[in-house]
């Protein structure tokens, strides 16, 4: 789910800081640039080291020193594949949303989520959907009682700024994981809770 | 100091040298870093694109080292994120807290450096590929269907039941059971959202 990644850049110190040690003031200027947005490797959640730190030069006309730094990031990145517990937001009828707590954009699109199933319009929420899937003679819903939810990453995006946006359209979500739920052992935990294994060659 | 400058991509002989510092300096504060700055209205994150194609831009390794969640719980743990319940104290972001919130309901919490590359070692024998066993680690599947999801092609890997069940017997060896998740309900932190729902922020 995290990995580090080494980066190089340059930094500024602003004057209010030189006050600091030299290493301090350098991570605090780093967490403003980085910490909670996401760049093309992902959300950069925490700083992990600095490496080195070169320069120092104060250009003129400015009074804040400019630093060359080489340091290490936690960024969250899921790869393909990974298996992740995540817990229900909301669903609508193009699927699931799912959340990680820190990172609310998880997407279970509609095809991925188990057949047979149907989307009814949720009894305690006007404004939702909830999806139900029906497994032989029992209906399994999936809606905010589950505790977790395991979903596998399919894919991962980044889509381009948008340059118009409608008023009510949804925030912009820089980094969407879209994840399945249509496998052996994925989805809502309780659904796999009490379950015995039906037959040897279930591949 | 004055022959290090670096390069700000100056025009070589002709022009003013100045000039063209301070001009690729302001420039550089107004477009590249600053120009989108979406407001969340959810998180109150601002979302900010490095473009990544221009001069001045971030030079990157992109994969330095894959962490599994117990390191990156290990981390803010050594920051001092467990200690500290106010959570202004310790030098620790909003959103690593949210982090360390998530990790700490994950398997992850009981875990220690020995118990992962114990399992590690001992996982060579069923030659599971890397991501296999990061996921192992991370989830600590209880049964062979939470297995079931892990593993990839088992079949065609020579992966039958009994290697799953060897797996299993592992996991369950060395790896510590994880921690009961308990009914979020009431508790959870949540916008309002057009009034439907509680929004009861509790502070951990």
């Amino acid at each position: 789910m995290f990995c580090l990644s080494e980066l190089e850049d340059t930094v500024r110190v602003p004057p209010s800081d030189l006050n600091l040690p030299l290493e301090v003031a350098i991570k605090k200027a780093l967490q403003k640039l980085f910490l909670d947005k996401v760049l093309s490797i992902g959300l950069c959640v925490s700083i992990y080291g600095i490496k080195s730190i070169e320069g120092g030069f104060v250009l003129p006309g400015d009074g804040a020193a400019t630093y060359k730094v080489v340091f290490r990031i936690v960024v969250f990145r899921p790869f393909v594949g990974e298996v992740i517990a995540a817990k229900f937001k909301e669903s609508d009828s193009n699927g699931l949303r799912l959340t990680l707590g820190f990172f609310e954009d998880v997407y279970v699109p509609a095809p991925l989520i188990p057949t047979p199933n149907r989307c009814e319009p949720d009894p305690y929420n006007r404004n939702q959907m909830r999806w139900v899937w029906k497994y032989g003679d029992d209906e399994f819903i999936i809606d905010d009682s589950c505790q977790q939810i395991k979903f596998r990453v399919e894919n991962i995006s980044y889509p381009p700024v948008p340059t118009e946006r409608a008023e009510d359209a949804k925030p912009f979500a820089p980094m969407v994981v879209t994840g399945t739920i249509d496998d052996d052992g994925l989805g809502p935990v309780s659904w796999w809770e009490a379950c015995a294994p039906i037959s040897d060659d279930e591949d | 100091m004055r022959g290090a400058l670096p390069n700000w991509g100056l025009t070589k002989g002709k022009g003013n040298w100045f000039h063209a510092l301070v001009s690729s300096l302001a420039s550089r504060h107004d477009q590249n870093y600053i120009p989108t700055n979406f407001l969340d209205h959810h998180k109150n994150r601002t979302y900010l694109f490095s473009p990544i194609t221009s001069d001045k831009t971030v030079r990157m390794k992109a994969n330095a080292g894959t962490l599994t969640n117990f390191e990156v719980l290990d981390l803010l743990n050594s920051r001092g994120a467990s200690n500290d319940t106010t959570r202004v104290i310790a030098p620790i972001t909003t959103l690593e807290y949210k982090v360390y919130d998530y990790l700490m309901e994950t398997p992850a919490c009981t875990q220690t450096l020995e118990i992962i590359t114990n399992f590690s070692d001992q996982c060579e024998d069923f030659k599971l590929a890397k991501a296999e066993i990061l996921n192992i680690i991370n989830i600590r599947p209880s049964s062979t269907v939470n297995l079931a999801s892990i593993l990839e092609e088992p079949s065609e890997r020579g992966i039958d039941k009994k290697a799953k069940e060897g797996i299993l017997k592992l996991v369950e060896a060395l790896l510590p059971s994880p921690p009961i998740v308990e009914a979020r309900g009431e508790n959870e932190e949540e916008e309002t959202e057009e009034g439907e729902q509680l929004a009861t922020a509790v502070l951990r």
